[in-house]
């Protein structure tokens, strides 16, 4: 149930109803994901006018992910709006619903085994927060709604027309939390941080910018420094692509960094590897080493989590970020990149380049910069990966020899990757890409879009859903098989 | 390729515990604790079964951990990641067209 408000007044929350002295702790190891689709599907439920109620209410099925990791993963799924005819007249309150549709909600949290939100919208900008009647009233919902699925997290979400805040009961928890993050995927990103703790220097370069380091940048937007430095951006490959990566990330002010490479400097990589000398390779220094190296002398504040070993080892610090560059080497490990962006829903970013020998004619250099956001066309619906390319792939493997790698390629493709990657997280450019897919020519120097960006389905990806989202689960058997 | 009824029936006498996924629009079939050929060492590992196309191979067989054959030496692929979970696969290939049940048998001819 939500508070009485006049129906003609804007504002994210009634000023004299927003008072926060009875909230839940914040800092809670939480993060509540949402698809920009999803939350436009939302918004335009929720605004609906009812006959007679001030406002609406819905349901948000949730998948509850990264169980042992650091911060526990609560993935938006599907929205399910109250009926009409579930609605009870209420004066005193924006809305009220009856017994019917706290009943349904139950029913099929407990049918799809999934959390469940109670969701509502206060309409205006800016971040959201609870009113006291909802402070006092949705909680008992949620509590009744925790007893048909105990494992799974639940918890009230608000929307604002920019923005969403929310309380989060996790599994077996007492009470809720305040996330650490709430975000919305899809283009322009949105980070919110409603439940970091008051105090902490999460932001040491603010949008004022006291140091003027970013004054240089600010058409990016009046929050993009923080946005970018709330970022938490992972880089999978510290080669040739994946050092060009984090020396920019450093430089545009992304404030946190996973690194993950478990290789060490070789001579090879000298014609290429960007902050790496001779006395790397001599000593087979790490190449998260060299990449923290780079990104500290640039900004000494980044938190930089290095990992020396295949993230395979460690995908709880992958599913925690916000945006993965994928600069690896084969198409196999793109296709585990992808896989893992998709179920947890993270815009994912490869990069990479190659060089082809034609018998009689000039060596051939390409490569591409392919943005995957969750929703969006995938690289399978992009025609990148295939059956028969991984299967080449794969016929080939252990017998390619050194591939030829250079350093200007990598350069141009990694640059446009972080430039990409600026434009998802600020929206700077309003273009508002559902995919990127640039091909380039490295004999020519052009970068071009892809000519099966002209041949996309239309329809959704199909191979990543959004109900897949999530720990894997099994498909339900007929009682035959 | 369809997994009809009565393969997954088959399969299922020989591993009660048998799931399906699916991932990236793949099917696999987990197949848990699955009896290895006897004499090779795990007895039992858990298993993934990708009953299509996969890198090349017609069908393939994932496991959770190293098996030590009876005799024949496959070349194992490592690190694979599929369904959250890490697993690797041996280098050995299986006719196309088999039945659920068949295939299963002719990956684990890997093992013995």
């Amino acid at each position: 149930m939500t508070p009485f408000r006049d129906p003609g007044r804007r504002g994210a929350v009634d000023a004299a109803d927003a008072s926060e002295g009875d909230g839940p702790p914040a800092g809670g190891q939480v993060q509540l994901r949402l698809p920009r689709r999803l939350v436009e599907e939302m918004r335009a439920d929720l605004a609906r006018p009812h006959s007679f109620a001030f406002e609406r209410i819905g349901w948000l099925s949730v998948a509850t992910a990264n169980r042992d990791g650091a911060e526990l993963l609560v993935l938006g799924l599907e929205y399910f709006p109250v009926l009409d005819e579930h609605y009870v007249g209420d004066d005193s309150v924006g809305a009220r619903i009856g017994s019917d549709a706290i009943r349904e909600a139950m029913q099929r949290t407990m049918d799809l085994g999934r959390g469940c939100f109670h969701v509502h919208l206060h309409s205006g900008g800016g971040l959201p927060v609870f009113s006291r009647t909802d402070r006092a009233e949705q909680p008992r919902l949620i509590e009744s709604i925790r007893r048909v699925a105990r494992d799974e997290a639940h918890g009230m979400l608000v929307l604002s027309d920019d923005a969403a805040n929310a309380w989060v009961w996790t599994p077996r928890s007492t009470g809720p939390v305040v996330p650490r993050r709430v975000s919305i995927v899809g283009y322009p990103m949105r980070i919110f941080a409603p439940g970091e703790q008051p105090g902490t220097s999460r932001r040491p370069y603010s949008d004022d910018e006291p140091d003027g380091r970013l004054a240089r940048q600010s058409f990016l937007g009046p929050s993009a420094a923080t946005t970018l430095n709330d970022a938490r951006i992972a880089v999978v490959g510290l080669g040739g692509g994946g050092s060009h990566l984090v020396q920019q990330l450093a430089h545009v002010g992304v404030g946190h960094m996973r690194l993950f490479d478990e290789d060490a400097v070789e001579r090879s990589n000298l014609n290429r590897l960007v902050g790496a000398g001779f006395a790397d390779a001599v000593a087979r220094t790490p190449k998260t080493v060299v990449a923290t190296r780079t990104v500290l002398a640039v900004t000494p504040t980044t938190e930089v989590l290095p990992t020396p070993r295949p993230w395979q080892g460690a995908p709880d610090r992958l599913r925690e970020c916000d945006l993965v560059f994928g600069a690896v080497d084969s198409f196999a490990a793109r296709r585990e990149l992808e896989v893992l962006c998709r179920r947890y829903g993270i815009p994912y970013i490869d990069v990479g380049m190659d060089v082809h020998q034609v018998k009689g004619e000039p060596p051939r250099m390409g490569g591409q910069v392919i943005l995957s956001l969750p929703e969006g066309p995938c690289m399978h619906c992009l025609g990148f990966l295939s059956e028969a390319r991984l299967a080449e792939e794969a016929a080939h493997y252990g017998a390619a020899g050194p591939r030829p790698q250079v350093v200007w390629p990598n350069g141009v493709l990694a640059s446009t990757a972080v430039g990409i990657a600026i434009d998802v997280l600020t929206g700077w450019t309003r273009r508002a890409p559902d995919t990127v897919y640039l091909s380039y020519d490295g004999n020519t120097g052009e970068l071009r879009n892809h000519v099966r960006l002209r041949f996309l389905p239309q329809a959704r990806c199909a191979h990543y859903p959004r109900g897949s989202m999530g720990d894997p689960r099994p498909r339900p058997l007929d009682a035959g098989q | 390729m369809t997994l009809s009824d009565d393969q997954l029936r088959e399969l299922r006498v020989l591993c009660p515990e048998l799931a399906v996924y699916e991932e990236g629009g793949v099917s696999f079939l987990l197949l848990p604790k699955l009896a290895m050929p006897d004499g090779a060492s795990p007895a039992a590992v858990d298993a993934l079964l990708c009953p299509t196309s996969r890198d090349g191979y017609a069908s393939r067989l994932f496991v959770a951990e190293r098996v030590t054959p009876i005799s024949s030496k496959p070349n194992w692929n490592g690190n694979i990641r599929i369904l959250e979970r890490n697993w690797l696969a041996a280098s050995w290939k299986v006719q196309p067209g088999l039945r659920l049940i068949q295939m299963l048998g002719a990956h684990l001819d890997a093992f013995r």
